[in-house]
């Protein structure tokens, strides 16, 4: 008897798994894009939503401003299937549905290069070479072939699977942000060089610029736990004045192929350099176990006169430090050039992830009119987005003029580009400081609401170092490597990332000696780095054959 | 595990009706049937994963196409120092964990019986508790800045007391462990004491007055008294604690560590995590991860047999 029961109770703990484990592939699986008969098509999708994507009340993201104008206007109703908060989850959300067989949504975005190219190789995702050719407007041809390299993370065996969600391009390259008040206090001036810097540093370091009697003040604000090329804090500016690499980036070598910056023999310079900062107590004392977040502390607090920073940074976290510190003055200026008048920072991607598409999806000329549509936006020539996005989101209209002040829109401004599927604004690679610079020099008034916006609401110093970023673009190192991890990238990049962030941190804190690096290339190479190159590099010759 | 217990205690308390009925009971076993099929789902389903360690996972093809390597990812495993360092360095750090965090809050339990004013017991217990309640990505926030060399409040009293050097505790590898250890024992301690000062209550008075009619002092019979009595409970909470030898704190090093101190700190966990989810080797993180948990099996049904043998104590 007793033996029955269990067998019952297993029998409905099982059922009930299996029912369970069922609900989601049929609820997915009612999605789909189809043609109602009023014309009008339903496309569904699934994305991330961020904190900061604000509603008005009762709104959401199958029923807002935007989706009302897609329907009405070009008759797509957008649906979407789920949200998750970060995109950890989305890419396990896409995933599972990967690997258990669920249909996936209509048109998704996918910005890790693995499941990106999972996705694309188990089939389940629709080429797009075709769909391009046919139904991209002439501007977005435009800019798919000025930008080929963006179109590699999504390309294989020849052939495109994916429509990229271009970046700024260079909206997260940095420049120096330098306490303007602590040169003027100790008449120096602006860096030219990394001497120059020296010099500036020694004095914030030796002689009080914050005049408190204490020696309690640094020069550089470095985050290096994730690595010393990074968003925020970034030491690339340094790597880059000694040689054409910067670390953890595949950069062109000198016979064309992809090399990796942190084996490079120019690292060893830098390196060297970092150490003697270290040591003569320019950088944090604690600049190994900091990352992006905790290091500006110390520039927050006052405590530091130089970071390395985007220009959004005039935002966050510069107004923090102003705030702090009463008096204080930071000023964008230019990096500075090496000994051999080098200079080079880490480039930002060209894109933040790929478009796929199922390859159930029939309405690719649909996808394309609303891409192009939204694009008409930022180049004004738009018949829907004349003053703004949404009257009382953006905007509203006062004597028949647009006026985009949040304390004049009832309820606050909402930033209507969130509920793109593109999750913001496109934009064209490079194209935001490029109008900024002409904006900053010229200074002539916005034309366009997108202009307003972006640029001029933000304020001077953001225009200025955007002005600044732009001018020095040639400058730009970039990780050239976009794709998927290799075979070997899988099985030995967590032993040679551990041992990479290892040497370099033991060197700068001194406690190995420079050979430590030789060292370290040495076993790069035979821990897997040859192949790993190798593997890079025929990746890099498979994606470059084509358009 | 669980239902296996609550049907025998059944039978049991039917008595010696030969027949187990489900009639008086039922109510009891709908309220059961909830927290077995979340068991199933959520520890029993999952399971099947492991099989993704014997092949060269690939998402597409799923679990049942995927080419099987059989004990390569294993292989591998041992073939590099990183995964022998970090194993090393679990074990480690569990070991010292599981040390004093038996040693730190029994040693407090004991004292804090002692104290009879109870406003004051009671708001010691609380105070030591709250740390718990914390999450390590906070902590970890305010650790970095209390141990920090430059002006943190720990370097600031060590160079005011005793005229030393500022230490870069999180920075050291010297130093990382023992950080490791100390700020986890703080921040359990509280909890810990609460099973210790539970058991304490449970210890008959008698015994004391008996004692004490003996002319026991007050260390006396913490000796010959408590510490006998609290013995099971020592060995049950040491054997539970034994199965988590290999779990040596995710959160904790993942928010404290850094690459300065990977030499000591770095532990199967945070490797897992970086080689699974930062590198995208599935079977390989799975692989680690299923050795992680056969040793951890290991150890607690070696534990528990222990505990039978020499506390006589059962828990099934």
């Amino acid at each position: 008897m007793l033996k029955k029961v269990f067998a019952t109770l297993t029998a409905t703990v099982l059922t009930a798994g299996m029912l369970a484990g069922c609900t989601d592939n049929e609820s997915a699986s009612s999605g789909g894009s189809s043609e109602s008969k009023d014309g009008k098509v339903t496309i569904t999708t699934v994305r991330t939503l961020k904190d900061d994507t604000k509603f008005r009340d009762g709104e959401d993201l199958n029923n807002n401003p935007i989706t009302r104008w897609s329907e009405k206007e070009l008759g797509i109703k957008w649906e979407t299937l789920w949200t998750v908060p970060n995109d950890e989850q989305y890419n396990n959300k896409i995933r599972l549905a990967l690997s258990s067989g669920q249909k996936l949504p209509d048109v998704f975005k996918v910005s890790d290069g693995q499941l990106i190219n999972d996705l694309i190789r188990s089939g389940k995702v629709m080429p797009v070479d075709e769909a391009i050719e046919k139904y991209a407007s002439p501007r977005l041809k435009e800019i798919y072939e000025q930008f080929p390299e963006a179109f590699y993370p999504a390309t294989v065996d020849g052939k495109r699977y994916g429509i990229p969600r271009f970046s700024g391009g260079n909206g997260s390259d940095s420049l120096l942000w330098i306490r303007k008040d602590w040169l003027d206090k100790l008449g120096l001036q602006p860096p030219k060089t990394i001497e120059d810097l020296e010099k500036i540093m020694d004095a914030f370091v030796n002689k009080d610029p914050d005049g408190n009697g204490k020696k309690d003040t640094i020069g550089l604000t470095l985050a290096s736990k994730n690595g010393l090329a990074t968003w925020l804090a970034d030491g690339s500016f340094i790597f880059g004045a000694y040689g054409n690499y910067v670390p953890g980036s595949w950069s062109k070598g000198e016979n064309g192929s992809l090399v990796y910056g942190s084996v490079q023999p120019s690292m060893k310079k830098a390196l060297e350099k970092l150490n003697e900062w270290y040591k003569k107590g320019y950088l944090d004392k604690e600049v190994g176990i900091l990352d992006e977040q905790t290091a500006i502390e110390s520039f927050v607090a006052g405590k530091s006169g130089i970071i390395s920073a985007p220009p959004w940074a005039a935002g966050w976290p510069i107004t923090d430090a102003l705030k702090n510190n009463p008096g204080a003055v930071v000023e964008p200026y230019p990096l500075p050039s090496g000994p051999d008048g080098k200079i080079g920072r880490r480039g930002e991607g060209l894109i933040t992830g790929m478009f796929l598409f199922s390859k159930d999806f029939k309405h690719m000329d649909k996808f394309f009119e609303y891409l192009d549509a939204i694009y008409g936006y930022i180049y004004n020539d738009s018949t829907y987005f004349e003053y703004g996005l949404a009257e009382g989101y953006d905007y509203v209209m006062k004597d028949g003029k647009p006026v985009y002040d949040a304390d004049q829109i009832p309820g606050g401004k909402i930033d209507p580009g969130k509920y793109f599927i593109t999750e913001d604004i496109p934009t064209v690679p490079y194209m935001l400081y490029e109008l900024a610079e002409e904006l900053y020099t010229t200074k002539r008034d916005a034309k366009n609401a997108y202009e307003y916006t972006k640029i001029v609401s933000q304020g001077e110093p953001y225009m200025k170092a955007a002005t600044i970023v732009n001018q020095q673009n040639q400058y730009r190192i970039e990780n050239e490597f976009t794709g998927p991890p290799t075979k070997t990238m899988q099985k030995r990049s967590e032993f040679l990332t551990k041992m990479e962030r290892e040497t370099f941190a033991n060197i700068i804190y001194g406690r190995a000696p420079f050979s430590a690096f030789d060292d370290f290339v040495k076993k790069w190479e035979e821990s897997g780095g040859k192949e790993i190159t190798k593997e890079v590099n025929e990746w890099y010759q498979a994606v470059k054959g084509e358009k | 595990m669980q239902p296996t217990v609550d049907l025998k205690r059944q039978t049991t308390a039917v008595g010696t009706r030969k027949q187990w009925k489900v009639r008086g009971t039922w109510q009891l076993h709908t309220m059961l049937l909830p927290a077995l099929v979340i068991v199933f789902i959520f520890q029993y389903i999952p399971m099947f994963g492991l099989v993704m360690a014997f092949q060269d996972y690939e998402p597409w093809l799923g679990f049942l196409h995927s080419p099987w390597v059989g004990l390569e990812h294993f292989k591998t495993m041992f073939e590099y120092e990183d995964a022998r360092q970090v194993i090393w360095n679990t074990l480690v750090i569990s070991t010292l964990k599981i040390i004093f965090n038996l040693a730190v809050p029994l040693a407090f339990a004991l004292l804090l019986n002692e104290i009879y004013v109870m406003k004051f017991k009671r708001t010691v217990q609380t105070i030591v508790y709250l740390p718990h309640f914390l999450s390590w990505v906070i902590l970890g926030g305010i650790l970095i800045d209390m141990l920090s060399p430059e002006g943190g409040i720990v370097n600031r009293i060590l160079t005011a007391v005793f005229g030393i050097e500022p230490i870069f505790f999180l920075g050291d590898n010297e130093w990382f462990r023992t950080v490791v250890v100390v700020t986890d024992v703080w921040k359990e301690c509280g909890f810990n004491t609460i099973v210790f000062l539970a058991a304490l209550t449970s210890i008959n008075p008698s015994l004391y007055e008996a004692a004490i009619v003996d002319g026991a002092n007050r260390w006396q019979q913490t000796i010959y008294i408590t510490l006998p009595s609290m013995l099971p409970i020592v060995i049950v909470v040491g054997t539970l604690s034994l199965g988590n030898i290999l779990n040596a704190g995710f959160d904790q090093i993942l928010n404290l560590y850094n690459p300065l101190v990977y030499k000591t700190g770095d532990i199967i966990d945070t490797y897992v995590y970086r080689v699974g989810l930062l590198n995208g080797d599935f079977s390989y993180a799975t692989a680690v991860g299923l050795f992680k948990s056969i040793i951890s099996f290991i150890l607690v049904v070696t534990g528990y047999r222990l505990a039978y043998k020499y506390a006589n104590y059962k828990i099934f």
